[in-house]
């Protein structure tokens, strides 16, 4: 692993470096909101900006995406694919969301792999950013996250008041900071104490610590506990919490045809949607609200560590913060700890 | 509030005493500023009941999914208008529903509070001065003016405490109206934008929508029980598709536009639509827009429950096949 520190002054002359190689993906505002975007100058980047409402997984696994085009003739069939994985930089992405990668590496990356999704991944150079305040819905210490540790970036930066404390963690990250060694200075003593000193200050701003220990097999034996229907009328089944969330995955196939040509698009769903699992039949195993919503909570936090043994929630309080009637994960957490089985 | 918070809990054990089989209020939230939606069936479960200047969300929408209960509901004067309207389509039958009017103060804009306090602060207590309210913070006073800090509706409320219901809860509420309000204002000048500027804004401001379908959700005037925006049966047995399941720009516009003018002239004003968005689309100026053309062209509305566009009669001359 290189350290080394960089001088804020100098960030914008690094990020203008990167753009000469790399298409610049970061967090950019937008009235009230962050959104992470590809940008055309440095000075775009919201480097302080609040965690974004919809999370950097839209660059790996787009809202849309177009899978292929087709157009069909008498005797033929013409297919044509274009899978997009310019060489990016995505910039700024934090703690949470890093680990959120990691979740849907899990899934897109299983034999047979995605293609559209592991070519982004693989032509994309990662570059962590510690947080430097938290929410009051951030929790993501509970599943062993820290908001200053870029676990899966290939570089990852940290805030440490006139200077960025850089971290290059793999191979090509080791190979963007070596290549300028003339942006960086060297590491100087006391900053592993103000760091933890910061961790600190941050997670005290966590309303909530939450704790998972047994969740998983406290919630197999609560499947057919009413709470989840007394937790679903309030529930308005819209796809807030969904569509917000790092680490969901789930897509529907669609094919928009016009005439003698189409195309095959890839497009996010949601658990929450009525027609989710609605069957061509008609039959739909989760017609009820509470078994859509069970569902979510489930799969955050029940089948996602069966399946490929990662949580498949990373506490970044995204639904927490959104949802309309305040159904809140760590209240779930908490109330399914208490329950009797 | 404690007066009132009192009061409507005495009310919900006496009316859960009397057959009502479920009461619908709010609760305190996990987060600071924040009240939850909350069903009462037992007496005993009424402490959990509250009412202050942060139980914002409409809860009228829900007497839907309880067809076969005798169900009373906490109205505020903007949540009350939804009832109307799905008394007149038919959807409620008003002899079932007991609603339980509060006389409101207003709402306070949320992050405006919080902008103030802190993003966690610990709000002990509430109270309404009239022209502001008071939040006891950590033991302190801190007032909050409700010109400054009210949502955007509620400056331009006349209907604050609720007509026509069945249970009133407390004693009625000054108005909240800020007579310089003017809901027009920015509307006005969105339209004197030049047509490439104006279709700048919208194509921005759509162009971020999720199409998570929240806006449709929470609406009390969207209560098709088949949505055009829904599949009804899988894809491959679908005749027509209304819209893709594509984010772009042209759909979103569609289904923007289709959402405005369904709800037309059957809107109640509520503002939920806007305060669920997570992406911030200020669905309330077109909302407010159609209201305005409505009124204008068809008259005030507001005395006729159907909505002006939502009339119909069995003498009408024009044939419908
Ligand atoms: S939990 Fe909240 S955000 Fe999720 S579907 Fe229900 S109402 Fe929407
Ligand atoms: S479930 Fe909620 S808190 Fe957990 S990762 Fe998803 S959005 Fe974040
Ligand atoms: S619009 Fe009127 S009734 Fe509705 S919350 Fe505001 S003040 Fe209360
Ligand atoms: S709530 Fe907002 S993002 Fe969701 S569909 Fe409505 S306008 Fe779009
Ligand atoms: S359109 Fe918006 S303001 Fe009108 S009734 Fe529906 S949620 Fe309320």
């Amino acid at each position: 692993m290189v350290l080394k520190l960089l001088k804020k002054e100098r960030l914008l002359s690094f990020l203008e470096r990167l753009m000469q190689k790399f298409l610049l993906v970061a967090p950019v505002r937008e009235g009230n909101l962050t959104v992470y975007r590809p940008v055309k100058a440095a000075a775009e980047v919201a480097v302080d900006a609040p965690k974004s409402v919809v999370p950097p997984k839209e660059w790996f696994f787009p809202q849309t995406e177009e899978i292929y085009r087709y157009a069909t003739s008498k005797e033929n069939l013409v297919l044509e694919e274009n899978v997009l994985a310019p060489p990016a930089v995505l910039f700024g992405v934090r703690p949470c969301d890093l680990r959120s990668f990691q979740v849907l590496d899990a899934v897109f990356l299983q034999e047979p792999a995605d293609r559209y999704y592991a070519a982004r991944r693989e032509n994309t150079l990662l570059i962590g950013m510690s947080c430097n305040t938290a929410c009051p819905e951030c929790f993501c210490t509970a599943y062993g996250i820290s908001p200053l540790k870029g676990t899966g970036a290939d570089i990852h930066l940290t805030d440490i008041g006139t200077a960025y404390l850089v971290e290059a963690l793999t191979p090509k990250g080791e190979e963007i900071v070596l290549q300028d060694p003339e942006f960086y200075e060297e590491k100087v003593a006391g900053i592993d104490e103000a760091l933890r000193a910061k961790e600190q200050a941050l997670t005290a701003e966590f309303a909530v610590q939450v704790a998972v220990t047994d969740l998983p097999a406290k919630m197999a034996a609560l499947f057919n506990h009413p709470y989840w229907e007394e937790l679903s009328r309030r529930c308005l089944g819209c796809g807030i919490c969904t569509y917000v969330c790092p680490t969901c995955h789930c897509f529907d196939i669609t094919d928009e045809n016009r005439g003698n040509t189409g195309k095959r698009l890839r497009c996010w769903d949601a658990c929450l949607f009525r027609d989710y699992t609605l069957h061509t039949s008609g039959h739909n195993p989760r017609h009820a609200l509470h078994q859509r919503l069970r569902n979510r909570f489930f799969h955050k936090l029940k089948y996602n560590l069966d399946r490929y043994g990662i949580e498949g929630c990373v506490g970044c309080g995204r639904c927490v913060a959104l949802c309309p009637v305040n159904i809140d994960i760590r209240e779930v957490i908490a109330t399914v700890r208490g329950l009797q089985v | 509030m404690k007066e009132i918070t009192e009061s409507l809990r005495r009310e919900a054990a006496r009316l859960l005493n009397e057959g009502v089989e479920l009461f619908i209020g709010y609760a305190a939230g996990t987060r600071p500023a924040c009240a939850r939606p909350f069903f009462v069936t037992k007496p005993e479960e009424v402490t959990g009941l509250v009412f202050d200047p942060f139980c914002v969300p409409n809860l009228v929408k829900y007497i839907l999914r309880h067809a076969d209960k005798k169900v009373a509901v906490v109205v505020k004067g903007c949540d009350r208008a939804a009832v109307d309207r799905l008394v007149a389509e038919r959807h409620l039958d008003r002899a079932r529903i007991t609603l339980v009017g509060v006389p409101c103060g207003g709402m306070l804009a949320r992050e405006r509070v919080l902008a103030e306090l802190g993003p966690n602060p610990r709000i002990e207590a509430v109270e309404d001065r009239g022209p502001s309210f008071v939040l006891r913070v950590r033991g302190e006073e801190r007032t909050f003016e409700k010109r400054k800090f009210l949502m955007e509706k509620c400056l331009g409320c006349t209907r604050n405490n609720p007509a026509g219901v069945d249970v009133m809860v407390g004693k009625e509420a000054p108005p909240v109206a800020d007579p310089e309000y003017d809901p027009l204002k920015e509307i006005r000048a969105i339209e004197a934008l030049p047509a490439a500027e104006r279709a700048a804004f919208w194509e921005k401001v759509f162009g971020r929508c999720l199409r998570c379908y929240a806006c449709r959700e929470v609406c009390p005037a969207c209560s098709c029980t088949e949505c055009t925006f829904e599949q009804a049966v899988p894809g491959w047995q679908q005749g027509a598709t209304w819209i893709s399941k594509a984010k772009s720009l042209p759909d979103n516009y569609h289904y923007h536009l289709i959402r405005a003018f369904h709800v037309a002239g059957r809107c109640a004003g509520c503002a939920e639509c806007e305060r669920v968005c997570p992406v911030g689309i200020p669905l309330m100026l077109l909302n407010r827009k159609l209201a305005a053309d409505i009124a204008s062209l068809f008259g005030e509305t507001e005395e006729d429950p159907c909505g002006a566009l939502c009339v119909y009669s069995l003498a009408d001359p024009d044939e419908f096949e």
